[in-house]
């Protein structure tokens, strides 16, 4: 029997449900664990820093790096990542594109720190204590990582071979990403290995294909139709730009599509896609009724880029706008 | 135009770099006095301070 193959796996800044993706493969990680030894997986077991140190360069056959990175932690997990696996995929819409953690690109890291430690309500803090980076204590010093300016895609950190898109990645999509690697057969490199086109393409709502939309409804506040394309009953919904691959799954359940597979091939900037398909479909005589329709959308950079903030082409700008968001 | 003002907005773009305008062909005049009135207003604005466009900006802060 040939060597076997060793897989890492890597948590970085992320909630954890990639993490249980990966045991969501059901018996199939039995299989897994029969065609590769897992090397690194400190969710799983007792791992530290100095045992994936201590993998020789080119060690890991595939490392498979969640979540976002936003501290400086996370750029040493990602950088020896790298540098120990001869292929490394992004798992997950936060290693993929910033995922939600990436929202927090909308303020500086200061703005989020004065909200978290002073302003939110349930927080009572008069001497306005900050965790600090170093911390001495009889045992020796305590260090915490550095949140950095803004929270990165993996690839604007280092060079990434695939993408394993969802949040979290669909079990399917992480059998087929297994079996390629067991039979030699990896596509191209920087392939996001999912579908090919749009989430309305997989999509089992009846849609009309005139869509005609003169009043924006947040989903929550009214009934809908569980038979009718969302988009035409005026619900925001991803579909038009998000990668296809999930089976629809969310509008199975009966929620819009939220766009965790990230956009499509011929999509560059999903932001853009979607203001583009969503302002097509708003009917309206005058420029006022447009506006009208429109400004019923109340947050729409924070849903076009709900999970790739940090992917986005325009980034966030800061310092043109002060204070004005 | 009114979504992707606000979407600029909420990037902490300021909206007064978006203009459309109709201008027939026969305008000439028109579509020249416009031009004009748009390149002054973005040289007002200057340039865009440094966002996230490439990974070549992101790696400056990440490997300082």
């Amino acid at each position: 029997m040939p060597e076997k193959f060793k897989f890492a796996f890597m948590p970085s800044g992320s909630c954890g449900g990639c993490e249980i993706a990966v045991v969501d493969i059901d018996e199939v990680i039995l299989k897994v664990a029969e065609l590769a030894d897992i090397v690194y997986w400190p969710t799983a077991l007792d791992f530290k820093d100095k045992d994936l140190e201590a993998i020789p360069d080119g060690g890991i056959t595939v490392g498979f790096f969640n979540g976002a990175v936003r501290n400086d932690h996370d750029v040493h997990h990602a950088k020896l990542m790298r540098q120990k696996s001869q292929v490394l995929v992004a798992f997950g819409a936060c290693a993929q594109m910033g995922g939600i953690p990436s929202l927090g690109n909308f303020w500086t890291t200061e703005d989020l720190a004065h909200r978290m430690y002073d302003t939110v309500p349930s927080v009572v803090n008069p001497e306005g204590t900050r965790p600090q980076l170093k911390y001495d204590v009889p045992e020796g010093e305590l260090t915490l990582p550095r949140a950095m300016d803004r929270t990165y895609a993996l690839d604007q950190v280092v060079n990434v071979d695939y993408y394993l898109p969802g949040c979290p990645p669909q079990p399917k999509w992480i059998i087929a990403a297994v079996e390629a690697v067991a039979k030699g057969e990896l596509p191209p490199k920087g392939t996001v290995i999912a579908g090919t086109k749009a989430v309305c393409d997989e999509c089992p709502r009846e849609r009309t294909e005139e869509k005609q939309v003169t009043a924006f409804k947040r989903i929550h506040l009214v009934e809908n139709d569980p038979k009718k394309c969302f988009l035409e009953q005026g619900i925001m919904c991803c579909g038009p730009a998000t990668r296809d691959g999930c089976e629809a799954a969310c509008i199975v359940a009966g929620q819009a599509c939220r766009g965790c597979f990230g956009p499509t091939d011929n999509v560059n900037d999903m932001g853009a896609k979607l203001a583009s398909a969503i302002a097509s479909i708003v009917v309206a005589d005058t420029r006022d009724e447009a506006d009208r329709i429109l400004s019923q959308l109340d947050d729409p950079a924070g849903y076009f880029y709900r999970f790739g903030l940090a992917r986005s082409m325009l980034g966030v700008q800061r310092g043109e706008l002060k204070g004005d968001k | 135009m009114t979504l992707l003002k606000k979407v600029l907005r909420q990037m902490g773009v300021n909206p007064e770099r978006l203009r459309l305008e109709w201008v027939s062909a026969s305008e000439a005049q028109l579509f020249a006095q416009t031009v004009r009135d748009f390149t002054e207003q973005i040289r007002k604005l200057g340039p865009l301070p440094k966002g996230v466009v490439d990974a070549a900006v992101a790696r400056e802060e990440v490997h300082a």
